[in-house]
């Protein structure tokens, strides 16, 4: 009857964006929630490690239901350590219950977000 | 030819067909093990009993103890067919002292293993003190000695011990003062693992008032390791064997383990007792604060670990006739959580007694705990960028209209929005909005009024209800809709009813899911004139 919660996964993949330069996406299925939000934050941590310079990361939320506290903690960490470096971060795909989160904690400024449109 | 074996090889025969046997022959090797064989005498007046009692009842060998060696002896006819009534017998001897006693030792080094093993899995997962120690002192009473005590110091004012006497069922417990422990200065020394067990602290032993009666005969201390728990492990009485203290100290690192896993055990159900109570929301102040008829529920989080950080409080009516209230959320779980919510608390008690306005006191709050966070980050502020840590809340103050009415002032930081249930039934969801609060530093802080005429009422809550899953599918979230129709069908109910109606209905949609915490805060102009 009740469809089983999705499988919690991080994709990476490598863009060229024509002008700008190497781009890293991030695509996230499942839940971001207190059970998840470190597999995101280890992923977001191993791009930021591994990248040589200012890194233009863009996480992907369309196969994510949910973000709770712990999940928007991890994506607003990922922003101000990116942006101190000198990179760019921001969210698509955002949708649902994550985009109204993201509204009412005003994070939505601060996170570049791009809805799923 | 037998001469040059090295085996020991004898042979012996009747004199004549069913007549006495004799020694025929003996190489040196047997010579040497049954000395008192002479070849050509008889072989009974050797006095060899198990070798003349296998001879005549024409068994196939023996194996018997001789001058303090374990002989082997196995029987070969040398009749062909059996037929021959007079055959001579050859006898091989085998010395099997030493092989007899490894396997003896072999098989008390099993039963040692199977014991230790035994002792282990019954320690293990106990994970109580006390019932840690009396097992452990009966499971090794009249095995490793006939009574056994462990003493144990964990940390506080007084070492426990447990004493078992072989034989007797119940171990027998109790405490020993520090006061008390002043007469055995070197038992002290050693029970807190700062000096090593010497001959003095047997001594000491003695005169502790933990035996029934004086310890008599041999006393073997042995310390018990452990991390968090520190002890010693007393063996009196005659040791069952040489194995004893090494047996004995290896069962001390057991049962220090099972003492370890005890206290930490202890400590963690201690340290989530405290989170609870630190998290639990202070009771409100009266069922009218200032005018004000008041409820709340909370749900906390089922899994005590991930207890989140809600939090609500309605505080005593001020000077200014106005009376504070807030509802907050602070991110993460556990202890982190607990922690964090409590600053947010403490910070803004501090900064009540300066400002009022809820939102000048909601930017001083954001301000505050940025500073707090870059103080407690690595480095120079800005050099290292620390986790954000925030809180998203809903505060305000209420204050009395001439009608019984009240007009609240609200402040909000990345908060859900709060309800307002009229006396006619219109649910309206107030119209304010801001960021989180604590993590930037231009954070946007959301105003609004709301005047509350008699009867109407204004509900704080957590996303906690908005985001708690469940319905047919088990993944839908309960969500602002279906909260809206439940307050609806509130409309004409007391504060505390409201509150305990929507966790109901919430409790309903979540079918015994888990959940995140779950707080509500009802706030409701009175409908009668008060005096």
């Amino acid at each position: 009857m009740s469809p089983e919660a999705p499988e919690f996964a991080v994709r990476t993949e490598k863009e060229q964006v024509p002008d700008v330069g190497p781009r890293v996406l991030l695509v996230v299925a499942g839940d971001i929630d207190y059970t998840h939000h470190e597999a995101l934050e280890a992923a977001i941590d191993h791009e930021i490690a591994r990248a040589n310079a200012p890194l233009d990361l863009v996480v992907d939320l369309a196969a994510v239901p949910y973000c709770d506290s712990c999940g928007m903690r991890v994506l607003l960490g990922a922003a101000q350590r990116i942006d101190a470096a000198g990179g760019s971060f921001g969210l698509r795909g955002v949708h649902g219950q994550v985009a109204r989160a993201l509204r009412l904690t005003g994070l939505d400024r601060v996170l570049g977000v791009a809805g799923s449109g | 030819m037998l001469a040059g074996l090295t085996e020991a090889v004898l042979v012996t025969g009747p004199v004549h067909p069913g007549g006495e046997e004799i020694v025929h022959a003996a190489n040196p090797a047997a010579a040497r093990l049954l000395p008192g064989l002479v070849v050509g005498t008889v072989v009974a007046d050797a006095g060899y009993d198990a070798l003349t009692d296998a001879l005549v009842r024409a068994r196939p060998g023996f194996e018997a103890e001789i001058d303090g060696r374990v002989l082997a002896a196995r029987a070969v006819r040398l009749d062909e067919d059996g037929a021959v009534v007079d055959a001579l017998t050859c006898w091989y001897l085998r010395d099997v002292t030493e092989e007899r006693r490894g396997s003896a030792s072999l098989v008390r080094a099993q039963a040692r293993a199977q014991f230790l093993a035994e002792a282990g899995r019954a320690l293990h997962g106990v994970l109580h003190l006390d019932r840690t120690l009396r097992t452990a002192v009966s499971l090794a009473a009249g095995v490793l000695a006939p009574t056994v005590l462990v003493m144990l110091a964990d940390g506080s004012d007084t070492v426990r011990w447990a004493r078992a006497d072989g034989g007797e069922s119940r171990p027998h417990t109790g405490e020993l003062t520090r006061t008390a422990l002043r007469s055995a200065p070197r038992l002290h020394e050693a029970l807190v693992g700062r000096a090593p067990v010497d001959p003095w602290v047997t001594v000491e032993l003695a005169e502790l008032p933990v035996w029934n009666e004086r310890p008599a005969g041999e006393v073997v201390v042995v310390p018990v390791p452990g991390a968090l728990v520190q002890g010693v492990l007393v063996l009196v009485g005659p040791a069952a064997d040489a194995d004893a203290l090494p047996l004995g100290e290896e069962y001390a690192v057991r049962v220090g383990t099972a003492l370890s896993a005890a206290a930490l055990y202890r400590e963690q159900a201690h340290l989530g007792h405290v989170l609870q109570a630190s998290l639990e929301p202070p009771p409100l102040p009266s069922d009218t604060a200032g005018g004000l008829l008041v409820g709340s529920a909370y749900r906390p989080a089922r899994e005590s670990l991930r207890v989140g950080g809600d939090f609500y409080e309605v505080l005593p009516r001020t000077d200014a006739g106005r009376t504070p209230f807030l509802l907050g959320d602070v991110c993460g779980k556990g202890i982190e959580a607990a922690v964090l919510s409590g600053r947010v608390r403490q910070s803004l008690h501090a900064l009540r007694l300066v400002e009022q306005d809820p939102a000048t006191l909601l930017r001083l709050l954001n301000v505050a705990l940025l500073d707090a966070a870059d103080l407690d980050a690595p480095g120079t502020p800005g050099a290292a960028v620390a986790m954000p840590r925030f809180a998203t809340m809903v505060l305000g103050d209420a204050a009395g209209l001439p009608d019984g009415g009240s007009r609240l002032r609200l402040a909000t930081g990345g908060h859900p929005p709060p309800y307002v249930l009229r006396a006619d039934g219109r649910v309206e969801e107030v119209d304010v909005a801001g960021s989180l609060v604590g993590a930037l530093r231009d954070a946007e802080v959301g105003a609004a009024e709301v005047v509350l005429a008699p009867g109407d009422t204004c509900l704080l809550y957590s996303d906690g209800v908005t985001e708690a899953r469940g319905g047919p599918t088990g993944r839908d979230f309960y969500g602002e809709e279906r909260l809206e129709a439940a307050l609806a069908g509130c409309v004409g109910a007391p504060p505390q009813v409201i509150c305990e109606r929507v966790l109901q209905l919430l409790g309903g949609w979540l079918g015994g899911r888990d959940h995140d915490d779950v707080a509500l805060l009802a706030l409701q102009a009175p409908t009668g004139r008060r005096a």
